[in-house]
């Protein structure tokens, strides 16, 4: 049933304002929850690597303990625990250990420079990133340490082009089991990790980005990273996991600006607490081309329909056959 | 290796959520459902204007997040504060106590950011007219004003009424992501089926937000 027929005796019908479309009430919101969000800000973007793009693990010295696993070249002029094989090694899912980590440093030095210049920032502090969780793209500055002692969700706002840049004038401590998780296009290829001196990983954590430290990088055991590790001076790895997953443009899915409800739409699915992201058949609106629906902006969809109203002045009653 | 991520700068206006939605308020059950257990929402956390050349498609201006606090309907008389409503124990959405106030659903965007933002409310209750007794008289081109707690001011044009039965609720229409910010307001219609007491439509209005300047 598309048509919108009265149930009610024909109600009386206010008049009304015509001409609406030159309507503009609307005052774009400057009063973001913390200072310097506004409308014009100018977004992240991401930082080019150069030469250091090619490594999952980049420093002077690396140092691993136990069997850790990379992706991407493993780069030091002193590697300890580093070989093929043994009790301490580290295995490769692609690439291969650099002695020559000239072009490498210099594309860290390059890169931690562009992150510096990226602006405008919000200063997020020494407190616990998580509890500002969900972000959305930008830069976020500490004037001392950075911290993350819980889930940090990191919402790419439907763009796969969406850039996080965080950076921290001293350290970046994460703790125990703490974790970073994407969603929405926001992906580990364009988040960024500016620490100017350390970094330390917890042990059990899960960590999303590009770290770019100027002097240390700690990992403590059964760290996994799907990103990059690239310090100034030292890598120190204990059984650890870094990943490398794909970088990819554009939006998220196809914009649906119209969904068409015209005609009834036939078999609708209901999703149940549908993940976030996971497209889901629609049923084909009237005219339209069939489009994946996605889900990703509404955190839990309702199921069905919306109770509301108790027929205490329906005038056309029914029964169920 | 993973390459291609050189973009020109893009304009976006960047939002935190500080945790604020966290919190659902436990409402009393209306109608057939009981209980009022509520869900955190977790909505999306930023809106993005996006001004950028190619190779993304420009997306349309959308507001900061902020919760809506009133919504006017002037063509068909509707001035209502907003209520917050979440998901009762069965997934379904959670609808106000009364005839009155109207309400927003939390685990959907705040109106005026990217996305579909909900309302629901009432078509009768109680014996009196609910606050969107008249709903289904909303044409295209009529406008929804939302006011929000950061003092701006959301205004939707209606795009499309429809009235759909319950049982085969346009889900993906209502909830379904959208590249600018959309405002779907419910309640009920149709005829009222004593044995399930319950409307067996729902009335559902489709709107755009008008962009901001």
């Amino acid at each position: 049933m598309a048509s919108v027929p009265s149930t009610l005796s024909s109600p009386t019908r206010r008049p009304r304002r015509r001409g609406v479309a030159a309507t503009s009430l609307v005052a774009v919101s400057t009063f973001g929850m913390l200072a310097g969000l506004t409308g014009t800000a100018q977004a992240a973007t991401a930082v080019p690597l150069g030469g250091a793009e090619v490594y999952g693990v980049l420093g002077t010295t690396v140092t691993n303990t136990g069997t850790t696993t990379v992706a991407g070249d493993v780069g030091g002029t002193t590697r300890t625990g580093t070989g093929a094989t043994g009790a301490d090694s580290i295995v490769h899912t692609s690439g291969i250990d650099r002695g020559d980590i000239g072009d490498g440093q210099a594309g860290l030095t390059a890169a931690i420079a562009d992150a510096r210049r990226q602006g405008p920032a919000t200063d997020v502090g020494t407190a616990n990133l998580a509890s500002s969780s969900p972000l959305g793209p930008g830069v976020y500055t500490s004037a001392s340490d950075l911290a993350l002692t819980g889930p940090l969700v990191l919402d790419g706002a439907g763009s796969y082009d969406s850039v996080f840049i965080f950076r921290a004038g001293e350290s970046m401590t994460t703790a125990s089991a703490s974790t970073v998780t994407l969603m929405n296009g926001a992906q580990a290829c364009n988040v960024f990790w500016e620490i100017d001196e350390s970094a330390t990983l917890g042990s059990g954590s899960t960590f999303r980005g590009t770290i770019l430290a100027g002097t240390s990088i700690t990992l403590d055991a059964g760290v996994t990273v799907d990103g990059r590790l690239l310090a100034g001076d030292s890598v120190t790895l204990i059984s650890d996991t870094i990943t490398r997953s794909g970088c990819q443009t554009g939006l998220v899915s196809p914009p649906t600006s119209t969904p068409v409800p015209t005609a009834t739409p036939t078999g609708t699915p209901a999703p149940t607490a549908t993940p976030t992201g996971t497209p889901a058949p629609t049923a084909t609106p009237t005219g339209t081309t069939r489009r994946p629906t996605s889900y990703g902006q509404v955190g839990r969809v309702p199921v069905g329909s919306v109770d509301t109203g108790d027929g205490s002045t329906a005038q056309e009653l029914s029964t169920t056959p | 290796m993973t390459s291609g991520r050189g973009r020109a700068v893009a304009r976006r206006s960047v939002r935190l959520r500080l945790g604020a939605l966290a919190a659902l308020l436990a409402l009393g059950a209306t109608g057939c459902a009981g209980g009022a257990a509520t869900a955190p929402a977790a909505g999306p956390a930023v809106t993005a204007t996006s001004a950028s050349a190619a190779p993304t498609p420009e997306l349309p201006a959308v507001l900061a997040a902020s919760v809506p606090i009133r919504v006017q309907i002037p063509a068909i008389g509707v001035d209502s504060e907003l209520m917050d409503l979440g998901l009762q124990a069965d997934g379904t959405m959670e609808v106000p106590a009364g005839g009155f106030p109207a309400g927003w659903y939390t685990g959907a965007p705040t109106p005026g950011e990217r996305g579909p933002a909900v309302l629901a409310g009432h078509v009768d209750w109680g014996g009196a007219p609910g606050v969107f007794a008249e709903l289904r008289d909303v044409v295209p081109g009529d406008e929804i004003t939302v006011s929000r707690a950061d003092g701006s001011t959301a205004v939707f044009a209606v795009r499309e009424v429809g009235q759909y039965d319950k049982d085969d609720f346009p889900t993906a229409a209502v909830y379904g992501d959208l590249d600018h910010a959309g405002l779907r307001v419910i309640t009920c219609g149709g005829t009222f089926d004593e044995l399930a007491d319950s409307y067996r439509d729902n009335t559902v209005v489709f709107a755009d937000l008008v962009p901001p300047a």
